[in-house]
């Protein structure tokens, strides 16, 4: 189930900050001071100079607090500026005079990313003074900034209902960027519109309104340069002029774009900390760690309130600690690695084996499904600290993610960051390869939804867990889900990943769009899936390519997209509420011991869905009371059918790998065994016993990788493993090899006797 | 895989030649086993077990009427003097071994281990050891046991290795430690050396590892953190042997077989020497020699197995 949570790296990109928070911005008639707006209209006019000096001449005595606080604020300095407006706001004064104050006092914290003491503030201005309007509108941002759902209804109501030009100015610009990241953008384009006449006829600066008419034109595949132009016209040092439209290209995944915007904002504005930090980002993402250490190190000199930036450099702080290790698949011709893999020191021998295989497997799968050569090197890295992980992919911790694809770079949870022992990460790798090539082969052009789709429909079909049937895997709280929710139609599937509207809806998008992809293959043959991602690479709309590849309109493709999920598993949907009940059944009876009766009900929730073998299968329940009724046979025939029907649970299928191997099933035994790697590689009992099995089947060179494996666990008996690893080195023709494994085991141990008897024969050899 | 074959040999150098020096021959063992009051029957079977784990391991090692067992019936004032009688009995160069299996608590100042009528306090427990004059390990493997250790810095006891399955008085949660190194004493897996027996040092390292498996595997914080704590004049952990795994055949009836034995001691002396000038040698004449002893130590070894076989 965890494996889904994937998705909500885009939620997250989505949500993010798209402008430079911590510089004083433009406030829109927040400060009514005449001297201060003089200061201000130079400032965003780009006369630095002339305005440093105009705030400097404001911090006299002679001025207000709260101007001396405005100009602190502009000249950098926050923490007097917060001093300030706090002695402002304690002096005598009217209630709409001391709640301006607190709603800029409010603006500093939300600049500076205190956002529950900004909150406080705009509470409180706003219940001071009905008619501050920008305490509303300060409240509303920073519901924005947290995600917060009233925030857009917030917004909306300002827009339309505001006495304050400003402030309905303000809010249409920052509904349209809304719009623009949720693709509509005929509605940001109308909203942009009524901000720029605003802006003209009240004599409001105009600048952050070119900036987002910039990336409404990237959303609406045009060219922002004139919007750019326009902004740069009236101040050549905004950076946001290229920083906001930055932020479309990075959700759509066009990182080259993203570098180039960012590195032209602070080349106009080398003081636009956000930028400096979305750059270092980028870079990481293109795997340039020196050039993203270099802009997380200004972003953080420059503007260290920032949590995104001290947990950015704290992340590469922690790269010391990773090894970098290249491979080319074996039939490799090629003068780059195919693969690169940065791993944590103390898992990299434990890992690479695995990851490795795994990933160049998926590379070659995908290259020959998708018709698509990878051009440059894939990097994948691997956390074993699940919080680095996130501050590498989203900049800051506390998400549920589990991996993320940033075109050639890939970046993940090791499993040694999930506890539990449900964390499949091979298919999580398998998902995140995926996305590489909907990325690389689309030019960067792949919707959301597609390549979400892809990954999941090829865990589905050629993952490490995909059965011969193709099996559609879809969580059961899908199914729940789709009880009270519908599926959204295609053309507005990427916000059922972005503006999720109910609780589970990320996660029945991702399935949707999963079964969608399973859809087109089945109704339309694998080439027309093929063919819409590819036309994704000629700038193609999801609508156009649905048009295009499937001649069917959007209306159409959704109907009958209905038509066969509820077809192929409407069964599903229909029988939930008896598989549930069943399963409540069989639990009660468990609790009562009741064996028999277990298995009655789990095999009547078996029956109704045979295919599901997520960790609280039935399955799992039968097998237990079978146990508890000492039916050995019975037992292992039901943990079997689990493990076929691609059930990972690793404690079971250590018992079932038992079975085969006292069956002299081995070929069986060495299948769960690597299965079981797949979920738990930390497991000692599992390498020995695969590299034995593995051993004994010939295959020494695979038996030497698990030994060695075994050894990078660091094993209490040491010489045991030195000594295995000899055997295998003897069995490969290493005789020298052999006998130095058998010298260090002995070493140890010299009264081994097995390893003893290995020293002489590989003498005597 | 990245390892080096070298820094394997020479990092388990110290460990290896202790480990292999061996007691006296003809020091004598004793073992006192003190169970405590279990509270439930989940505890009552666990304590059980490693009673009866230990004792048939150290049935191995001590003469039978050096294994000493008190149930959790037996009262403070007998298991003091019980304790008090074995260490004034034995010499300086015999080993006295007492495991405590159990619940403990700690106030903040005192250690207690839960028996019937009341308990006996860390203090007056270590108060027995001062006086001792054979070497001796006390291995506690109760909820607080940690509460033992300041005390016994204080105490300056030379010739006591103490072991605690948590690291303070503050760890009161029943503990895990206790039934993992009862396992070790019958484990072939502990016995990391392969001389068939384990020591204090291979017990301690396998029951942390299987505890801290546990927490690991079950994603839980630990609540126990064992330790080790080493008297400044005792033989060190890996000398000491907590228990055989098989009995050593009577020679008394197969010079043969003692003439094997004698030159199988022997050559382990002379890895032991060759262990000892290890850091003033190159490593290609250390590895010449050692494959040299080692070859001629396996050579013996396949005597002594056909004349053990033919026993």
């Amino acid at each position: 189930m965890q494996r889904w949570l994937t998705v909500f790296l885009f939620l997250m990109l989505l949500v993010g900050n798209a402008t430079n928070a911590s510089a004083r911005s433009l406030h829109y008639g927040a400060v009514d001071a005449t001297e201060v707006q003089k200061c201000d209209e130079l400032q965003w006019r780009g006369a630095l100079a002339e305005a440093n000096n105009c705030y400097t001449a404001l911090l006299s005595k002679q001025s207000s607090l709260a101007i001396q606080a405005e100009a602190a604020w502009a000249l950098g300095d926050k923490q007097a500026a917060s001093r300030l407006f706090d002695s402002a706001s304690k002096q005598n004064q009217t209630d709409l005079e001391k709640s301006r104050v607190l709603s800029r006092w409010g603006d500093l914290f939300t600049a500076t990313y205190q956002f529950q003491e900004a909150l406080d503030l705009y509470v409180e201005a706003s219940e001071l003074s009905t008619d501050n309007q920008h305490a509303l509108l300060g409240l509303a941002l920073v519901l924005h900034e947290s995600s917060n759902p009233d925030a857009g209804e917030q917004l909306s109501n300002l827009a339309e209902n505001s006495s304050h030009d400003g402030v309905k100015l303000k809010a249409l610009v920052t509904l349209a960027s809304i719009q623009i990241s949720a693709n509509r953008v005929d509605e940001a384009r109308e909203l942009l519109e009524r901000a720029e006449r605003i802006a003209d006829r009240e004599s409001y600066p105009v600048i952050e309104v070119y900036a987002t008419l910039a990336a409404h034109a990237i959303r609406d595949r045009s060219d922002p340069t004139p919007f750019v132009e326009k902004a740069l016209a009236i101040n050549p040092s905004y950076g946001d002029a290229y920083a906001i439209p930055a932020y479309v290209y990075m959700i759509t995944f066009k990182y080259d774009q993203v570098g180039e915007f960012y590195q032209k904002a602070v080349d106009v504005q080398p003081d636009h900390y956000f930028a400096h930090l979305q750059l270092g980002a980028n870079h990481l993402r293109q795997n340039r760690s020196s050039l993203a250490r270099e802009h997380f190190s200004i972003a953080f000199e420059g503007d260290s309130f920032n949590p995104e930036a001290v947990n950015s450099m704290r992340l590469m702080d922690t790269y010391d600690s990773f090894d970098v290790l290249n491979f080319n698949a074996p039939e490799s011709k090629s003068s780059i690695p195919d693969l690169s893999l940065r791993l944590d020191k103390k898992e990299r021998d434990l890992l690479a084996p695995y990851v490795s295989e795994l990933a160049l497997d998926a590379i070659n799968e995908f290259e020959e499904r998708y018709q698509f050569k990878l051009k440059e090197t894939a990097h994948i890295e691997v956390y074993p600290n699940h919080d680095d992980f996130i501050v590498r992919a989203i900049g800051m911790p506390g998400v549920p993610l589990l991996g993320v694809a940033f075109g050639y770079l890939v970046a993940m949870d090791s499993p040694s960051a999930k506890k539990g022992g449900d964390y499949h990460w091979g298919t999580t790798l398998w998902h995140e390869v995926a996305h590489i090539f909907t990325i690389k082969a689309s030019q960067h052009n792949v919707p959301r939804w597609f390549s979400e789709g892809v990954s999941v429909y090829e865990e589905w079909q050629t993952g490490p867990l995909a059965l011969e049937s193709g099996y559609a895997r879809v969580p059961l709280n899908v199914y729940k889900s789709l009880e009270e929710h519908e599926f959204l139609p295609i053309a507005d599937l990427d916000n059922g990943f972005s503006r999720p509207q109910y609780n589970n809806q990320v996660i029945v998008s991702y399935n949707q769009a999963g079964l969608i992809c399973e859809f087109v293959a089945q109704q339309f043959g694998f080439e027309a899936l093929v063919k819409i991602l590819q036309s994704y690479s000629d700038n193609l709309s999801t609508v156009e390519a649905i048009q295009s590849v499937l001649d069917l309109d959007p209306e159409k493709f959704d109907h009958q997209f209905q038509s066969y999920f509820y077809e192929k598993y409407g069964d599903n949907l229909a029988n939930l509420g008896d598989w549930i009940s069943y399963m409540q059944a069989a639990s009660a009876a468990r609790q009562d011991e009741n064996w028999q009766e277990v298995i009655t009900q789990t095999d009547k929730a078996i029956a109704l869905m045979p295919n599901y073998s997520d960790p609280d299968s039935p399955y799992l329940l039968k097998a237990y009371a079978y146990e508890k009724l000492e039916d050995t046979d019975k037992r292992f025939e039901t943990l079997e059918t689990f493990w076929q029907r691609g059930g990972y649970s690793p404690t079971p299928l250590k018992d079932l790998a038992n079975h085969f191997v006292s069956n002299q099933l081995e070929s069986k035994a060495i299948a769960v065994l690597n299965d079981i790697n797949l979920v738990n590689p930390y497991d000692l009992d599992v390498h020995l016993q695969l590299g034995d099995l593995l051993l004994e089947q010939q295959d020494a060179q695979q038996a030497l990788t698990e030994y060695k494996v075994a050894m990078a666990l660091d094993p209490l008996d040491k010489a045991d493993v030195f000594y295995r690893m000899g055997a295998a080195n003897k069995a490969l023709g290493n005789t020298d090899d052999a006998r130095q494994h058998a010298l260090a085991a002995l070493e140890i141990a010299p009264h081994f006797r097995p390893a003893q008897k290995l020293l002489m024969e590989t003498i005597s050899q | 895989m990245r390892y080096s074959l070298r820094s394997v040999l020479s990092n388990s150098i110290v460990a290896l030649i202790l480990a292999c020096i061996s007691i006296s021959g003809n020091a004598k063992s004793s073992v006192v086993i003190v169970q405590g009051l279990a509270g439930e029957d989940y505890y009552q079977r666990h304590f059980d077990e490693q009673v009866e784990k230990i004792s048939e391991a150290s049935a191995k090692l001590v003469e039978e009427g050096d294994l000493i067992v008190l149930s959790p019936e037996v009262a403070k004032d007998e298991i003091l003097a019980t304790l008090k009688r074995v260490l004034e009995n034995s010499a300086s160069n015999d080993m006295v071994f007492l495991y405590l299996i159990g619940h403990g608590s700690y106030d903040g100042r005192n250690y207690k281990f839960n028996i019937s009528g009341a308990d006996f306090t860390g203090a007056e427990l270590l108060e027995l050891y001062a006086s001792a004059e054979s070497t001796a390990v006390l291995i506690n493997t109760s909820s607080s046991s940690g509460g033992l250790l300041k005390l016994f810095e204080e105490a300056e006891l030379d010739n006591l290795h103490l072991v605690t399955a948590t690291k303070s008085g503050a760890e009161r949660t029943a503990t895990r430690f206790g039934r993992h190194l009862a396992d070790a004493l019958l484990a072939s897996e502990a016995d990391i050396d392969k001389n068939q027996s384990i020591s204090l040092q291979e017990a301690f390292d396998f029951a942390v590892r299987e505890t801290q498996g546990f927490f690991d595997t079950e994603g839980l914080l630990a609540t126990e953190n064992a330790r080790l704590q080493i008297g400044a004049q005792s033989a060190a952990p890996g000398q000491i042997r907590l228990a055989n795994l098989v009995a050593r055949p009577s020679v008394s009836a197969n010079q043969e077989l003692a003439n094997l034995y004698q030159q199988r001691d022997e050559l382990d002396r002379q890895i032991d020497t060759l262990r000892l000038r290890r850091i003033n040698m190159s490593d290609e004449d250390y590895l010449q020699q050692f494959q040299g002893l080692m070859i001629e130590l396996s050579l013996l070894q396949g005597q002594i197995d056909d004349e053990e076989g033919a026993q």
